[in-house]
């Protein structure tokens, strides 16, 4: 079924799932997914995509490597400082698994470029950590139907849901307007463990590998909140929202135009 | 009973054994179903294979599991399965 020897034995672990199988690990095989942001998410994302076997991870990011980036982005080290994150994730993962394609997209998203970015994907896993990307990524990914896996950290407290356009509700059902700014503390006032952006990255990229071997998710209209003060996993039921801007009956394009800094890391 | 076809897992262990098996079987499944001969030599995968077997979404009918020598050979149905 396509799979080589190679391929059998790699994933081998993942394989003898009652759930897996051949088909479902040529499904990640031929999927491409985009993975926004380098950061504290991106780093589990993109790691756990390419040791799960997706067969092309695109992964957009501009920052550079900096110190303050160690407490949770793993795929990088001091020597890196200063070059492109994208560059060097994707050095990194290859060399994990030289069986995938991954591309290093060294570029800004904004609401003007989100829409032809992220077109013709099978999955996009957002690890961006401000809230014009953030938004601009979800209309991006309900006009283009692409299924979308969102992850947030704010402090202690971690965030995910699964998005499948026309079908659950999206960023903007459950958060129809950003906060407004100046309420949300910046990344470096409120900070962020990095085990939280790990399980935060880890959740997203389960619920993508789920989807994408043809598995159902587990966090449709569903918005798992993780405090990682008491270790509490809350779910929060989502629904619909008439009239949304986004995935309503008519698409209104809305900008956020302030720049307001989330930690995601 | 005859097989359809047979895989030669001889020189490998659990987990691989079933991993190779299950691959094969599901590949039968899958173009109209048959029976398949595993021969194995470790000789904790001629329980292991049937056990992991049951667990699969796929209903695998363990026919036989006779020891050859030192061997053993395991023959299991792979029922017609549609995409």
């Amino acid at each position: 079924m396509g799979l080589s020897l190679n391929e059998i034995k790699r994933y081998s672990r993942q394989l003898v799932l009652p759930d897996m199988g051949a088909r479902e690990q040529n499904r990640l095989k031929n999927a491409k997914v985009a993975v926004t942001g380098a950061g504290g998410l991106g780093c589990p994302v993109s790691t756990y995509l390419t040791l799960a076997g997706v067969g092309q991870i695109d992964i957009f990011d501009m920052d550079k490597v900096e110190l303050s980036n160690f407490n949770r982005q793993f795929l990088y080290t001091p020597e890196d400082i200063g070059r492109p994150k994208v560059e060097v994730a994707a050095e990194r993962l290859r060399a994990v698994n030289p069986e995938i394609e991954v591309n290093a997209i060294d570029t800004v998203i904004n609401y003007d470029n989100a829409f032809d970015l992220l077109k013709g994907y099978d999955a996009v896993v957002d690890g961006t950590d401000n809230f014009p990307v953030r938004y601009a990524v979800n209309d991006a990914c309900v006009v283009n139907r692409i299924p979308l896996f969102h992850g947030a950290v704010l402090m202690y407290e971690g965030r995910v849901t699964t998005i499948i356009p026309g079908e659950t509700a999206c960023y903007r059902c459950a958060f129809p307007e950003p906060p407004p700014a100046g309420s949300v503390p910046t990344c470096r006032e409120a900070g962020v463990f990095g085990a939280m952006t790990g399980i935060v990255g880890s959740i997203q990229s389960l619920e993508a590998i789920r989807y994408l071997a043809g598995l159902e998710p587990s966090l449709k209209n569903t918005l798992l909140i993780i405090n990682a003060d008491y270790s509490i996993y809350d779910r929060i039921k989502l629904r619909r929202r008439e009239g949304c801007s986004a995935c309503g009956e008519t698409f209104i394009p809305r900008p956020v135009d302030y720049s307001c800094e989330v930690p995601e890391g | 009973m005859t097989e359809d076809e047979t895989l030669d897992l001889c020189g490998e262990k659990c987990p691989d054994t079933f991993v190779y098996s299950k691959i094969k079987l599901e590949e039968l499944a899958y173009s109209g179903g048959g029976v398949l001969k595993i021969i194995v030599d470790y000789p904790p995968a001629a329980e292991n294979i049937p056990r992991s077997l049951r667990t699969e979404k796929i209903k695998y009918e363990v026919l036989e599991v006779r020891p050859v020598g030192d061997r053993f050979e395991l023959l299991v149905r792979a029922p017609a399965v549609k995409e």
